[in-house]
């Protein structure tokens, strides 16, 4: 049987491993494309460049319209990311640990916003806040953001709520723990990786949405907005740079907390 | 009421339609080694849970030390209960989980780690407390989740199968232990296992339970020899049992008339009316085999030996009888288990194929009456 | 596959704390306020005004089905039937591209899961037009896909864009993480144990994928072939950039009868129609799959 094995795993190993690597740049591939179209001189894009230049890279930074919309976007995401964990939190309890009546209504309900084509949900949205005479702004930008990424991170969190063992918080009842004792000291102690990964793509989903915020931000232009503006406009050269520079951001906010846990995990 | 450490009176616990523990009642005495013994399902976790009181009881009262807790919850209880999967808590460290009880009855930092070093030393984990779960074997997880129940000092300690998770020479030895440590202590134990052996040599007195009600109780040298229902003696020990109607009751000697044969019992129970339904069980190692038909016994057989298994101390040696049920009509068949030791056996070395004499002593056999499930029989004993 | 009764019987509950009634509905129920009105709510706007006279902004007691007659009248049925086509075929190749993906990170290189998961899921953090922007700047005429196939004679100034396989392209880079995460959770529902006893059995590889694999992982495969076929069938972006007008989706008629035509209800009635068949899809797809075991699939549930 172990023959077995290793003869089937043999020559499958490093084919997968090709195959994979080969998807991910793959995936990566604008991103690429991106970071070295940014460093060309040229108002129009041709390659190979005629000079290279870090000359957008210093407009991006001054261009006050850059900066606000940065600021719009960082703001709404930020306000975002702690109301939609905390219910998201709640509901993955509701999710996957309590029996009750209407679970199975419930679970369908929390899923059916991921499968909806986001324009449709945005133009609704923008619907029902000119029937209730509300003017689009941020706020509805980020009410639209959150009721959309709510059952994604409820999801992330339920995923760990799955394996959580609920009789270390009977132990932790019977050795005299009050309910808040328990919630404190056991419980979200033991979720917080499943909390604290839902909260970073709270930040980061509602950071870098374009669909919704484009009927809902009303006045305050969002970043992903203006870059899409920017590049239908037709070629600006600013574009690249600010798209590279947005990339390397959001994959430098996922991925540097998960190096610090491995760190922090390995000492 | 106050001398008892606990005293469960009619206690009842359903789920929905389903009834967990009906009627159970008993008295446990200060620094009692209670074991709870039955097969999975048959109530005995739930009816621990009820005492800790992590269920909430249907019916019925348990009272702690003499004071009534039905509505008291776990943590106020004077109980403190080891779960079967340790429970512990996974991003604590040793210390903290042990010392977790005495942080929640506010006790500061300092005393407390003084008290969780004796604790570990008490349960021989000294040097552990930096550790955390994840890095500790079986045995050593057994024993935080031990230290971490006994240091709020509780009055009665419960053990949800304890050992079930296990290898079994850890098993063993733990067993040993526990025992030592219980009596070093002298609080009450109230252990909870499907484990005949584990129930045996750990009980002060025993509690067999069977679909939510008692079986017996007692010590275990009275269960195992004298089991009180067929489901006792067939869950218990090695026993055959038989049952039939009865033909005769005189002078404390039963005769039975079964589909393999008419057999004598003696008991000191009241014996119901001739022709009522009733049945006799016999240990496996008091029956004695024999190629030679010359011996006479009380009650006799004849078999055919089907296979030897050989345990070490012990031989088991399976034999095949046939019987005609009682209205004539099918032939019938039966295995006996019997017990020889090693001395026994080596004496005639009876292998299969040998036609066998079996023969045991009404005085040795055990009258039983009452409800005969047949599943239970076969399923646990022969 | 059978219609799945009882679901939440594979998993046993603990009821705690015990001061309240019904802990799941008390902890369900802001986030069943917020999705009430802020999801359900305008859902059922857009249901009315796909109702109302065509190019009124305001909602009216008349009511008329002339919307969806245009629907049928007016030749927008193509432009949905073309989404189809398209959603139907990056759901086929994002499948295929994403499932020896997701073999690979959960039975193969299982001790690189959390990083590989990452790489390949982080575009989805990215918002989309600026990766398709990326793709836009390799395949441009010009670009870095023409500079390297400038290098082969005859293959000078090839422009990638504006053609139906570059827009699955990019449909299919756009939703490959949605059909990769629910594909992963599906095979970690396989059983390695079964998968071992099978071969021992004489299964060679493509029995084991159909008999053991497959059924196994179906649940996860389920999911992703729905997520992206829906997610792909109202998608605008990749189609409009990469495309240019060689296709027009049907999402972009959508936003066309809101935008540049002003007409509300059209627009809304078109979208009833998006969604009746999406939800249509969903309920019933859901209907068999027991999303407590696929979800607790690293947990090892059921």
């Amino acid at each position: 049987m172990v023959t077995l094995k290793k003869k089937r795993a043999g020559y499958k190993k490093p084919l997968v491993a090709v195959y994979i690597l080969t998807v991910i740049f793959f995936l990566q591939a604008p991103a690429l494309s991106l970071l070295v179209s940014s460093f060309s001189a040229d108002k129009y894009f041709r390659f190979p460049f005629s000079e290279l230049t870090m000359k957008w890279y210093v407009e991006m930074f001054n261009s006050g319209g850059i900066r606000d919309s940065v600021l719009n976007s960082l703001v709404t995401a930020l306000a975002v990311t702690v109301p939609a964990t905390v219910l998201a939190f709640l509901g993955a309890l509701a999710f996957a640990r309590y029996k009750w009546r209407g679970r199975f209504l419930y679970q369908r309900f929390l899923l059916l916003p991921i499968f909806f084509p986001q324009m449709v949900l945005g133009l609704a949205q923008l619907l029902l806040a000119n029937f209730m005479g509300v003017n689009t702004s941020w706020i509805t930008a980020g009410i639209s953001h959150m009721v959309w990424l709510l059952p994604i991170i409820t999801m992330v969190i339920a995923i760990q709520v799955y394996g959580f063992d609920v009789t270390i918080e009977e132990a932790a009842y019977d050795l005299g723990a009050s309910t808040a004792q328990v919630l404190r000291e056991v419980t979200l102690p033991v979720l917080m990786p499943g909390i604290v990964t839902g909260a970073l793509f709270a930040f980061l989903l509602s950071w870098s949405n374009f669909d919704l915020s484009l009927f809902l931000q009303g006045v305050d232009n969002m970043l992903p907005v203006y870059i899409y503006g920017k590049m239908t406009g037709g070629f600006s050269p600013t574009a690249p740079a600010l798209s590279a520079a947005v990339y390397l951001l959001s994959a430098a906010v996922l991925f540097i907390p998960f190096w610090l846990i491995t760190r922090m995990e390995n000492s | 009421m106050s001398d008892y450490d606990v005293v469960c009176e009619d206690v009842c616990k359903s789920f929905g339609d389903f009834n967990a523990v009906e009627n159970f009642n008993l008295k446990v005495e200060r620094g009692e080694y209670i074991a709870f013994l039955g097969p999975s399902g048959c109530g005995k976790s739930t009816t621990l849970r009820c005492i800790a009181g992590h269920n909430d009881i249907t019916s019925g009262a348990v009272y702690l030390r003499g004071q009534k807790v039905n509505d008291l919850p776990p943590g106020k209880r004077d109980t403190s209960m080891m779960f079967q999967n340790f429970a512990l808590f996974p991003h604590k460290t040793v210390l903290d989980n042990i010392g977790f009880g005495l942080k929640m009855r506010g006790m500061e930092p300092a005393r407390r780690v003084k008290q969780v070093k004796k604790f570990l030393d008490i349960v021989g984990l000294e040097g552990m407390e930096h550790r955390k779960p994840g890095d500790l074997s079986g045995g050593q997880q057994q024993r935080v989740a031990l230290a971490r129940a006994l240091i709020t000092e509780p009055a009665v300690l419960l053990l949800d199968e304890p050992l079930g998770h296990l290898d079994e020479l850890l098993r063993i030895k733990l067993r040993g232990e526990l025992k030592n440590l219980q009596r070093k202590l002298g609080i009450t134990f109230i252990h909870v296992t499907h484990n005949q052996d584990e129930c045996l040599t750990m009980g002060d007195r025993l509690v067999v339970m069977n679909n939510g009600k008692i079986e017996q109780t007692g010590a275990p040298h009275d269960i195992y020899t004298r089991p009180a229902t067929f489901f006792v003696a067939a869950f218990v020990g090695d026993n055959f049992i038989l049952t039939g109607d009865i033909k005769s009751a005189e002078s404390a000697r039963v005769s039975i008339l079964t589909d393999f044969g008419c057999f004598k019992v003696d008991t000191t129970q009241k014996v119901p009316v001739k022709n009522k339904q009733g049945g006799f069980s016999i240990r496996a190692d008091l029956i004695t085999l024999d190629t030679d038909t010359e011996q006479k016994f009380d009650n006799e057989l004849f078999g055919v030996v089907e296979f030897v298994e050989y345990v070490g101390y012990i031989v088991k040696l399976r034999v095949r009888i046939d019987g005609i049920n009682n209205s004539g009509q099918g032939a019938m068949v039966k295995q006996i288990i019997v017990k020889q030791n090693h001395d026994q056996y080596f004496k005639k070395q009876l292998k299969e194929g040998d036609k066998v004499k079996v023969g045991w002593a009404a005085k040795d056999a055990v009258f039983l009456t009452g409800s005969y499930s047949v599943k239970d029989v076969s399923l646990y004993g022969s | 596959m059978k219609p799945y009764e009882n679901q939440s019987q594979s998993i046993k509950y603990k009821n705690l704390p015990k001061k309240i009634k019904n802990p799941g509905l008390f902890l369900g129920l802001p986030t069943i306020l917020a999705l009430t009105i802020f999801f359900l709510l305008p859902l059922c706007l857009i249901v009315l005004y796909s109702f109302q006279e065509p190019n009124v902004f305001e909602l009216g007691k008349d009511l008329t089905l002339l919307n969806y007659k245009d629907f049928l009248g007016q030749g927008y049925y193509s432009t949905f039937l073309w989404s189809a086509l398209l959603a139907v075929l990056t759901t086929a190749a994002t499948f295929v591209l994403a499932y020896p993906c997701a073999y690979g990170m959960v039975k193969v290189f299982p001790k690189y899961n959390m990083w590989l998961t990452l790489l390949l899921v982080m575009p989805i953090f990215v918002t989309s037009n600026i990766r398709i922007f990326g793709w836009t700047l390799i395949l441009l005429k010009g670009g870095f896909l023409s500079f390297l196939t400038g290098w082969i004679p005859g293959f000078q100034e090839i422009e990638f864009l504006y053609n139906f396989p570059v827009i699955i392209m990019g449909m299919v880079y756009i939703y490959f993480p949605f059909m990769l995460f629910p594909v992963v959770l599906g095979l970690e529902m396989v059983d390695d144990t079964a998968v071992e006893a099978a071969v021992d059995l004489g299964a060679n590889r493509w029995q084991v994928f159909k008999e053991v694999e497959v059924p196994m992982s179906a649940a996860g495969i389920l999911i992703g072939c729905l997520l992206v076929f829906v997610l792909s069938l109202g998608s605008m972006v990749e189609a409009q950039v990469l495309g240019g007008s060689i296709v027009t989706t049907f999402a972009e008629d959508i936003h066309h009868a809101f935008s540049y035509q002003q007409n509300w209800p059209l627009g809304s009635a078109l979208s009833v129609i998006l969604l009746t068949i999406t939800v249509g899809l969903i309920l019933v797809a859901l209907r068999y799959v027991n999303l407590d075991k696929l979800l607790g699939a690293r947990a090892k549930l059921g």
